[in-house]
């Protein structure tokens, strides 16, 4: 940097082609020119006239030196939180843009920078995306020092270590990541390090960017790492082992690794009584089944496995037949994607309240099609119980993985029937053992069968039974109940 | 990438050869087998579904019979599908008639064919149609369910349970019972009421009364795979209770010439075979159902007698079954069976002579032990004083 | 690539059940006639040698598995192992056989034989190219959807059993019960050595093998041996010889309250798994002992797209025709696999322990 101020500010304005929102301003301290800048978009002119003006007043009255010069001097006297010396350009428009305001002595080839952001976020509200009954309300917001505030009111254990980077060749993103010292492992925090290092990308605009850039080696259609916009749902995850990455200017933080169980776990389990919940995690993952394997089972049984329904049935199903025109893929086809065709719709309509609506009117359309003779009534039926037994699920990725796995089980069903079903079963369950998310295979505790943590993960047995944390992410410091080993 | 190359070799060699919609399918639900100048001819019932033009998509079934002849089973069948017009599918079938004179001569080819098909279940009822042909007894149609063949299938199952004498065979009942050493099959029979060329119009349900309707009848019975005779219901009676498969059997006695009934509830019979002898014990449970007489209910005499009566009547049964065997030289019971499993060497060197000779002459102990538990609702028969 | 010691049982596991449904039945059955549980009780104490004899394999060297060990031996070993090689590959092509087999007799009886083939060989060739610990835990997951189904199965139809069917005991004597156990042992136990390609350092807590070992071979046995006595309990002995895969007829007769019917379908999946995870530990085989003999790389997976073509070649074009099957799977295999899976192993034993000392 040069020691010239005029030169120093004059480098700055020409790097960012003599921006609007460029401001500079004079001072004359003691006959030594000094100058402060900021950008006027993202600093707080109340805090600039507050901090920097009584203090260089400060230094302007004060008759006697305490330091040898002026540079040490005002920056003694500021009285801010966070100041730092920098001494090159890119670090001083990085912190330009960050909100922070330097402040140029002429002769020193070195800045002092003080932070004056301005508040461009909303404040804690309601989470929108994750609804919970009984149980905290607030989520994360966009700013990244208030995410972390979110969390570390909720564990107040000195062992929660946050280490930052910075991500993004050109928008410089701070990632932040989170995790407590003795319980997560400590080889997969290096590896996670490792592999933020790896990226080089010119631009991290929200946490989805990360997740991609950290699970791109294995192609996968269901979702690897949990996105989520509550507290409680992190400090949950970071007690059990989990290691929390928090992006700037996305109120969604990661958390990794996670296994298949997880995304049919909720918050709301742990906010009502043990045995409702148990109750209601089986039923998701009935769900879950019902959704993927209804359509395929019933194309298989119309067409090549008749033998498994009952007589009576089978005649009323043969009679409602009698009046489609097309084969019973395309039939099922044709209302799958109508279905997702009304999903859709649905989602970019500004209100989410509509969801019900689309359902209504989606049976409705069945009913005039119906009537019509394109489809038959049970094909309705059976579209409907998979269609809503796929919305159970509070991460969207899941019911994205459920409509492809859908489609291709009904094309294996439509030419193999059973058979057909099963082999492409093989080859999902195959497929799901291969994962590994940070070295933590993706369908524990079922694959490598462990009998003690299905306690919170098929059922939930009151907190009293949950003695020890997940063994599959960590096997240090067990213990929950007790005290730590 | 490999993997999406290989997807699009499935769909060149794939026709979908087992593929079929459900409309294209005749789903037979009864088969009857008759024989006619040699040749056979087996008729099917189709449930039928006809297109309809509206737009209601309630369309009530009604069902269609067709036929065919041919010398054997298969051809028969080829020749059955050639008047229909979708592909017949023999995997809900209910019933299966046969016709007297089919089981009489050539029962184990019919058999055969249903064992190898691979598409039949083994949960089908068999029937012997008595005195008519089996086809006409598909054919009559009733008021109660849509098929005829439902009807007569779930005849069977309620009247299993109900009567006493009759007999639910199923498929792999009947022909364990035909590959099983020292045991032979028995089959129910069921038999017209009426008219039975107006058997098969729809005028037959229009009204309260049908006039022709089907009926549930003796047993028959069989040695090796040949009809030989029939039994008639005292001896149906015997037979179940040898069997063991007696739900709910009534015992009808005379007392002081009026009749009373007593309903038997439970039954249950065992019985061993050693040096030309049977000893068949009999452990039943009863309730006395109806009087007609006047006697006092109150008096332990009457109820003693009451009870012996019921032990010789039941005595009676069995034994009138067991002189039927043996006149037909038939071993329905399974003594054989027991010889068999009990005392195999004995077996081999008597199996031959059996049915003819030493099943005949077997001596026959029977012991019962009823209990007569209750009498009902009320304590006494009804008084009645002006 | 480690492997714990559960997910080792559960695999080996496989080996045990793939040919017992349809070929060991059917041998046992018409061998030794209604004593076939006590062929299969005298198959389980006779079937400690070949345990034994595999078990001090396993230990010869914790390193190796049992390639490497005979690529030790110099020369004789890369004979030994390529004759191995291609009785595995063969072993494989039976088993796929018996599945198309019951596929196509049951299901579909009108697509040929080569296109069912076909389809099963796509799973099983997706499973094979994965590394150990993936097929290790699919083989946990369909090890627990197997047991599931089975006492499902099971259980609906105790209520059924006639266990008079199982009498006249003893009637065969004692050479027709010996015989029913040979085929036993040749179809069922002695496929266990293809298990012996995972090195013992590469099981996680390789001192509890036995007991959990132990524990999952007891409780297959029990299976198979209820499977048997179910059979010939419902259906009587001369009913159970005639049907083609009586175990699969049983299956039809479950009806519980008139509502849990025609279940047969569902309930038969269990015997695809097994072969299907069978095949693919037969192809891992194949692939690790080709790669470690002649020092090849499996560039793009080349060696498991030959060994499933192979497989699926000779599957098809092996028998003329069911009873030629029959006899060969009844009377000539069991010889067969105690030639290639009991006799080669001791003489591997043997030579190691010869060069040891």
């Amino acid at each position: 940097m040069n020691k010239e101020l005029d030169k120093i500010i004059k480098h700055i304005k020409d790097m960012n082609g003599n921006s609007s929102d460029i401001n500079v301003r004079y001072f004359n301290i003691h006959k030594e020119k000094v100058a402060f800048m900021f950008l006027e978009s993202v600093a707080n002119d109340d805090k600039i006239s507050n901090f920097l003006g009584k203090s260089l007043s400060i230094s302007v009255r004060s008759k006697k030196n305490l330091f040898e010069n002026l540079f040490d001097s005002i920056n003694n006297t500021i009285p801010n939180s966070k100041v730092k010396i920098i001494d090159n350009y890119d670090d001083i428009f990085y912190h330009l843009a960050s909100g922070f305001t330097c402040v140029f002595v002429d002769g020193y080839n070195k800045a002092i920078t003080l932070e004056t952001k301005a508040l461009l976020d909303r404040s804690v509200t309601e989470a929108t995306s994750e609804p919970v009954l009984k149980g905290p309300k607030d989520c994360f917001i966009e700013n990244i020092l208030a995410n972390m505030g979110l969390i570390r009111k909720r564990i107040k254990d000195p062992n929660l270590y946050f280490e930052e980077t910075k991500v993004g060749r050109r928008t410089k993103t701070k990632v932040v990541i989170g995790y407590i010292k003795d319980i997560a492992d400590e080889e997969k925090v290096n590896l996670l390090k490792k592999k933020l290092e790896k990226i080089n990308i010119d631009g991290i605009i929200d946490s989805n960017y990360i997740k991609e850039l950290l699970t791109d080696n294995q192609k996968s259609f269901l979702p690897r790492v949990i996105s989520t916009e509550r507290p409680d749902l992190t400090a949950m995850g970071l007690l059990d082992g989990k290691i929390a990455i928090i992006v700037e200017n996305t109120p969604y933080v990661l958390l990794l690794p996670t296994v298949f169980a997880d995304f049919f776990n909720s918050t709301e389990d742990y906010y009502t009584k043990p045995f409702n919940a148990s109750f209601t995690r089986i039923l998701r993952y009935i769900a879950f089944f019902i959704a993927i394997l209804v359509p395929p089972f019933y194309i298989a049984v119309t067409t090549f496995n008749m033998e498994i329904v009952p007589s009576s049935l089978l005649i009323s199903f043969s009679i409602q037949r009698e009046s489609v025109p097309f084969p019973t893929i395309i039939e099922v086809l044709i209302l799958v994607i109508s279905y997702e065709i009304l999903r859709e719709a649905d989602t970019r309509k500004p209100q989410i309240m509509g969801a019900s609506i689309s359902i209504v009117g989606a049976l409705i359309l069945g009913e005039a099609a119906v009537s019509a003779g394109v489809i038959s009534p049970i094909v309705v039926i059976v579209i409907s119980i998979s269609a809503v037994s796929g919305m159970g699920f509070n991460d969207p990725d899941i019911t994205n993985a459920i409509r492809i796995w859908r489609i291709l089980f009904m094309l294996a069903a439509c030419l193999f029937g059973i058979v057909g079903i099963v082999i492409l079963f093989i080859i999902f369950i195959t497929k799901l053992n291969s994962i590994e998310v940070l070295g933590t295979p993706y369908l524990a505790p079922l694959s490598p069968f462990s009998l003690k943590d299905f306690k919170n993960s098929l059922t939930r047995f009151p907190q009293q039974k949950i003695k020890t944390r997940p063994t599959y992410f960590n096997k240090k410091n067990i213990n929950r109940i007790g005290s730590d080993k | 990438m490999k993997k999406l190359l290989i997807i699009p070799l499935i769909f060149l060699l794939t026709g979908c050869w087992n593929y079929r919609e459900l409309n294209q399918l005749a789903i037979t639900t009864g088969i009857a087998v008759d024989k006619e100048n040699d040749n056979y001819k087996i008729t099917i019932m189709i449930a039928n579904s006809k297109k309809s033009s509206s737009s209601d998509g309630s369309i009530t079934p009604s069902a269609a019979v067709y036929d065919g002849t041919g010398q054997t089973i298969y051809e028969a069948f080829k020749d059955t599908s050639l008047s229909v017009s979708k592909q017949i599918y023999l995997s809900h079938i209910d019933v299966l008639v046969l016709s007297e004179e089919v089981a009489k001569n050539n029962l184990t080819d019919v058999i055969d064919f249903l064992f190898r098909y691979p598409q039949t279940r083994n949960n089908f009822y068999l029937v012997l149609a008595k005195d008519k042909k089996a086809s006409d007894i598909l054919k009559v149609t009733t008021p109660l369910e849509t098929f005829p063949s439902q009807n007569l299938a779930k005849n069977l199952e309620i009247t299993d349970k109900l009567q006493g004498f009759t007999y639910t065979v199923d498929f792999t009942d009947f022909t364990k019972s035909l590959v099983s050493e020292g045991i032979n099959p028995i089959l129910p029979s069921v038999t017209i009421i009426g008219n039975s060329e107006e058997g098969n119009k729809e005028e037959n349900v229009q009204q309260n009364e049908p006039s022709t309707y089907l009926k549930l009848d003796i047993l028959g019975l069989f040695k090796k795979d040949k009809f030989v005779a029939w039994a008639n219901s005292n001896q149906s009676k015997g037979i179940n209770i040898i069997n063991n498969k007696i739900y709910i059997l009534g015992v009808i006695i005379d007392y002081q010439n009026e009749k009373i009934v007593t309903e038997i509830t439970e039954m249950k019979t065992d019985f061993k075979v050693e040096n030309n002898k049977v000893k068949i014990t009999i452990g039943a449970t009863g309730a006395i159902q109806e009087v007609n007489s006047n006697v006092d209910l109150y008096n332990l005499k009457t109820i003693e007698e009451i009870q012996n009566s019921d032990v010789e009547k039941i005595k009676e049964y069995v034994n009138d079954a067991i002189n039927l065997a043996k006149d037909n030289k038939t071993d329905i019971f399974g003594f054989g069976n027991y010889v068999y499993k009990n005392n195999p060497k004995k077996w081999n060197e008597i199996k031959d002579k059996w049915g003819d000779e030493i099943f005949p002459s077997l001596e026959v102990e029977i012991e019962v032990n009823l209990k007569l538990q209750a009498k009902g609702s009320i304590n006494n028969i009804v008084e009645v004083r002006e | 690539m480690k492997v714990t010691n559960s997910e080792y049982a559960c695999l080996s596991s496989f080996l045990i059940r793939s040919l017992f449904f349809g070929p060991a039945i059917y041998s046992i059955l018409h061998f030794a006639l209604q004593d076939g549980w006590i062929s299969i009780i005298v198959s389980f104490i006779l079937s400690f040698i070949p345990l034994i004899i595999y078990y001090k394999l396993l230990n010869c060297n914790p390193n190796d598995n049992i390639v490497s060990l005979n690529n030790k031996l110099g020369l004789i070993g890369k004979i030994i192992n390529t004759i191995l090689t291609a009785f595995v590959i063969f072993h494989a092509s039976l088993i796929l056989w018996n599945l198309t087999n019951f596929i196509y007799s049951q299901f579909l009886f009108q697509t040929p034989l080569i296109v069912i083939a076909i389809i099963i060989s796509f799973g099983i060739f997706y499973i094979s190219i994965k590394n150990l610990t993936t097929i290790a835990r699919t083989g946990t997951v369909f090890f627990i959807i197997s047991t599931i189904l089975y006492f499902i199965a099971a259980l609906s139809l105790i209520g059924k059993c006639d266990l008079n069917g199982l009498k006249p005991i003893f009637n065969s004597g004692i050479m027709p019960i010996l015989k029913g156990s040979f085929s036993s042992l040749g179809l069922n136990i002695f496929p266990l050595f293809i298990i012996l390609i995972i090195p013992k350092n590469n099981i996680k807590n390789n001192n509890k093998i036995i007991s959990s070992f132990f524990k999952v071979y007891i409780f297959r046995y029990l299976c198979m041996l209820s499977v048997l006595v179910i059979c010939v309990a419902i259906l009587g002995i001369e009913l159970t010889n005639l049907y083609q895969y009586p175990e699969y007829h049983i299956l039809k007769t479950i009806n519980i309250a008139n509502f849990f019917q025609r279940v047969e379908s569902v309930l038969s999946v269990q015997w695809i798994f097994d072969a299907v995870m069978s095949i693919a530990l037969c192809l891992y085989y194949v692939k690790e002992s080709i790669t470690k003999t002649f020092n090849l790389k499996n560039k793009f997976n080349l060696i498991n797209i030959i060994s499933i073509i192979s497989i699926l070649i000779i599957a098809n074009y092996i028998f003329t025709s069911n009873t030629v099957a029959e006899t060969f799977y009844k009377n000539i295999y069991p010889f067969l696999t105690s030639i290639f899976f009991l006799i080669i192993p001791l003489i591997i034993l043997i030579i190691v322990k010869v060069k040891k000392t």
